[in-house]
């Protein structure tokens, strides 16, 4: 079903992982597998996650405080659910804001970069859908 | 000749033996637990099982590397943190 991932790619993914996974669980508590799906869909196919990278991510915050989780049995087999916390919300705010910050910044090089390109002739590069959406 | 799964949480296992005991069954039965949802996944796109279990630990890819990630810093870290 999933398909192959270039490394930058997937690195793109990692960095925001956290944040991802936060935004996830506010949504909905889910287990592992199915937080992987959820991104891939959620982004529009354009998240394609190592699988190997996430429960290490999931322990961490869990570790912190910023989600809980608990065995629950779903179809008769036993699966790890994660829920998010009143602090992993607040933490949740805070990184979408910054994340908003950090995008609308990055915007104004480009189109600043990409306006000063085309005021001398050159063309003006198109990003892909990646570059666009994972930093 | 073991399973791929059995295989690849046998592999797991022998890379977790730093970690305290629970919480090295709680990664290893999260590991398995994926792995059986992703190989039975796999299964009812029409892969015989072995098949789907050899995707399915191809994809959570190398279990001492799984391992790894969840191993916490070394105590030193910081200072080379700090050094930089």
């Amino acid at each position: 079903m999933r398909r192959a991932t270039s490394e930058s790619a997937e690195s793109s993914v990692r960095g925001h992982l956290e944040l991802l996974l936060l935004a996830s669980l506010s949504a909905t508590p889910s287990h592992g597998y199915a937080l992987i799906e959820s991104l891939q869909i959620l982004s529009g196919g354009a998240f394609e996650l190592a699988e190997g990278s996430l429960y290490p991510v999931l322990h961490k915050l869990e570790h912190a405080g910023l989600v809980r989780s608990a065995w629950d049995r779903e179809s008769g087999r036993r699966r790890r659910v994660y829920r998010i916390t009143g602090a992993g919300r607040r933490e949740l705010e805070e990184r979408s804001r910054r994340w908003r910050v950090i995008r609308d910044a990055v915007d104004s090089v480009l189109s600043a970069a990409a306006d000063a390109g085309d005021a001398v002739g050159n063309p003006r590069p198109r990003p892909s859908r990646l570059e666009a959406t994972g930093g | 000749v073991a399973e791929p799964i059995d295989a690849w949480i046998q592999q797991l296992r022998a890379a977790l033996t730093s970690e305290r005991r629970l919480r090295q069954t709680r990664i290893v039965d999260e590991a398995r637990d994926h792995l059986q949802l992703s190989a039975d996944e796999l299964e009812r796109e029409g892969l015989s099982r072995r098949e789907a279990e050899a995707k399915a630990v191809a994809q959570l890819g190398d279990p001492r590397r799984f391992a790894r990630e969840f191993s916490p810093p070394a105590p030193l870290d910081w200072l080379v943190d700090a050094a930089a």
